[in-house]
């Protein structure tokens, strides 16, 4: 569903060289600054200074961050024209990419979200919502945990609204 | 009279009605248009009016240049609570003045899928303990970009979870717009939508569109500045094909937002009901734009059996009123009729055209003091306590006055004039009575 990084950015010339970037449980990982890069709140970073030797990433654990960077990397080496890697491999690396567990899926997603990588956070947001593709109300409550809080005003509204669908 | 002008659902027909609040909008594309397009009439009951939308919508005309691509997933998840199930032979009931063509093989598939029964109960997954961090670090706007993955009928689904998946879920105009971008459907406001539209006596006002009536006219629906939507020829019955072109003036607070002419008829006691057969007052909707649209028929090429008709001028004052809601539909955008102009954004020229001649022509009338005359001739005429019996020759006694004249002023100086002849005449009766008794 998620489209990879259709546009992986080409390297600036300045993005030669490795950065490390830290987790905020202090994991340390090296990565070449063209990878980083494609998470725009990085390349942002590094584009405002280019002399730093390491980026603290306080949102992030190093659980995901190793997830996010393992995901940049393939993409970096994948979306070079001449890479031989065909769409439907990426789509079938995505795929295994993302299965992982819930609580590591929503890290992701935050992740995603907070290093800004518009790919990824596709990616997992179109695994979640196949989570809850073809469920009824209740399963997705159970399977989500969701305790029902709607008034019955609201529960009324939505069903009415709501009614042209169930056909 | 005004509230009798409140259109009972006809009991006959027991389409279901689609309820809508102000401001929701509906998914339209095949099978979806065809319930919409039996559902006759949205009713809405607001402080005892009824509002209604007495028109709506669509089947995607194979004439018209195919079809929206079909649905992806879209089961029922949970059996429909209410009663009245449709047979797909309601279709056919719904194309009255249409002849009859066999429907499109997607047309076959979609609907019975959607409308297959409730698949059986799948046995319930036991609750995952961490589940609940869904709800708890994704924030609402991830939410609701994880939403606009789906499918109106998951939306639908999630939002009657809980409070949060409501808001970010089925109220966010961002996941509609989604749904809208991943069918191809575009930018709505840059694509006619090819819709067929139920009209009974009401008038059908939506936004600029251009229609093809059952009899083969096209006809366009232009928006002008103020509340009036004239539809001309008046809609008959039956189903017409209406290439929507929304945006523009009926922009409302979201530029997706497609209007479709919904609002309550008036029964303020100044507004006009529509005696010029092409008109009614409606009272203008809430907060949403107000547009004015004038219709015009297009002649096409196929032969007509009905002579276009023209707008029966009216004074401004007993102009139609009506107001273009953002209750919106995305439609299908099933490509242009030959015959239907094709808009485009900002295409101003494209827009205008039509009638543009006609408008120019108003302005003159306007600049000249033709409405103006016309007007208070038509005041007058209404004024008068005893109505003569030839109107017309009131009208042009009352027009033929020569300029310059102010009409009711000489009226009361004739007035004036004849008292005093009359006074005039009494007493000189009286003097030469007297004079006679003198002598």
């Amino acid at each position: 569903m998620a489209t990879p990084a259709a546009a992986a950015a080409a390297p600036a010339p300045q993005l030669e060289g490795d950065i490390k970037l830290v987790s905020e449980d202090a994991h340390e990982f090296v990565t070449p600054k063209n990878v980083a890069a494609q998470c725009k709140m990085i390349k942002t970073m590094l584009e405002v200074s280019e002399e730093q030797e390491f980026i603290n990433l306080p949102n992030v654990k190093g659980k995901e961050l190793e997830k996010v960077i393992e995901y940049c990397r393939y993409h970096v080496q994948a979306d070079k024209p001449d890479s031989g890697v065909s769409d439907n491999d990426k789509k079938t690396w995505d795929e295994n990419f993302v299965k992982v567990d819930k609580e590591t899926l929503f890290n992701l997603i935050m992740a995603a979200n907070y290093l800004d990588v518009k790919s990824l956070l596709d990616l997992t947001c179109a695994t979640v919502a196949n989570m809850l593709k073809n469920k009824t109300p209740e399963e997705i409550r159970r399977e989500f945990n969701i305790k029902n809080d709607l008034t019955p005003e609201e529960e009324e509204e939505i069903k009415r609204e709501s009614a042209w669908l169930y056909q | 009279m005004a509230s009798k002008n409140c259109i009972k659902v006809p009991e006959k027909r027991k389409w279901p009605n689609i309820f809508l609040r102000e401001e929701r909008r509906v998914v339209l594309e095949n099978a979806w248009i065809r319930k919409a397009a039996r559902s006759e009439s949205i009713e809405v009951c607001d402080q005892g009016v009824v509002r209604y939308l007495r028109v709506i919508l669509a089947v995607p005309d194979p004439d018209l240049g195919g079809a929206p691509p079909p649905m992806q997933s879209c089961r029922p998840s949970e059996p429909p609570y209410w009663s009245n199930r449709q047979s797909s032979d309601e279709m056919g009931n719904l194309c009255g003045g249409v002849p009859k063509k066999p429907p499109p093989n997607h047309l076959h598939a979609t609907p019975l899928e959607i409308r297959r029964p409730a698949a059986p109960k799948k046995k319930l997954e036991p609750v995952d303990p961490q589940a609940h961090l869904l709800m708890e670090i994704i924030p609402d706007e991830i939410l609701s970009v994880i939403c606009g993955f789906l499918e109106p009928l998951d939306i639908a689904n999630i939002s009657r979870t809980c409070h949060k998946f409501l808001q970010t879920a089925w109220r966010s105009e961002y996941v509609w717009h989604q749904i809208a971008l991943r069918h191809e459907w575009g930018n709505p406001m840059e694509k006619p939508w090819i819709v067929v539209v139920k009209e009974s006596r009401h008038h059908f006002m939506a936004g600029p569109q251009v229609g093809i009536s059952p009899d083969g006219q096209s006809v366009s629906f232009l928006t002008n500045e103020s509340h009036t939507v004239l539809m001309d020829p008046p809609v008959q019955n039956g189903i017409w094909r209406a290439s929507f072109r929304f945006g523009g003036p009926v922009k409302a607070s979201v530029a997706t937002d497609i209007a479709i002419g919904w609002s309550s008829v008036s029964t303020l006691p100044g507004n006009y009901l529509g005696n010029d057969r092409t008109s009614i007052d409606w009272n203008a909707c809430t907060t949403t734009t107000t547009t004015t649209a004038t219709a015009t028929a297009i002649p096409t090429k196929r032969p007509q059996t009905r002579m276009p008709c023209t707008h029966t001028l009216m004074p401004p004052h007993a102009r139609t009123r009506a107001s273009i809601c953002s209750g919106a539909i995305y439609g299908s955008s099933a490509g242009a009729h030959p015959d239907v102009p094709h808009w485009a954004v900002g295409d101003e020229v494209a827009l205008e055209t039509p009638d543009s001649k006609k408008e120019e022509f108003r302005k003159y009338l306007e600049r000249s003091g033709v409405i103006d005359a016309l007007t208070k001739v038509l005041v007058a005429l209404y004024e008068e306590p005893e109505k003569p019996a030839n109107a017309l020759d009131f009208v042009r006694r009352y027009l033929t006055a020569p300029s310059g004249v102010d009409v009711e002023q000489v009226a009361a100086e004739n007035e004036e004039l004849k008292k005093r002849v009359e006074d005039l005449s009494a007493q000189l009766s009286d003097l030469t009575k007297r004079l006679s008794g003198e002598h």
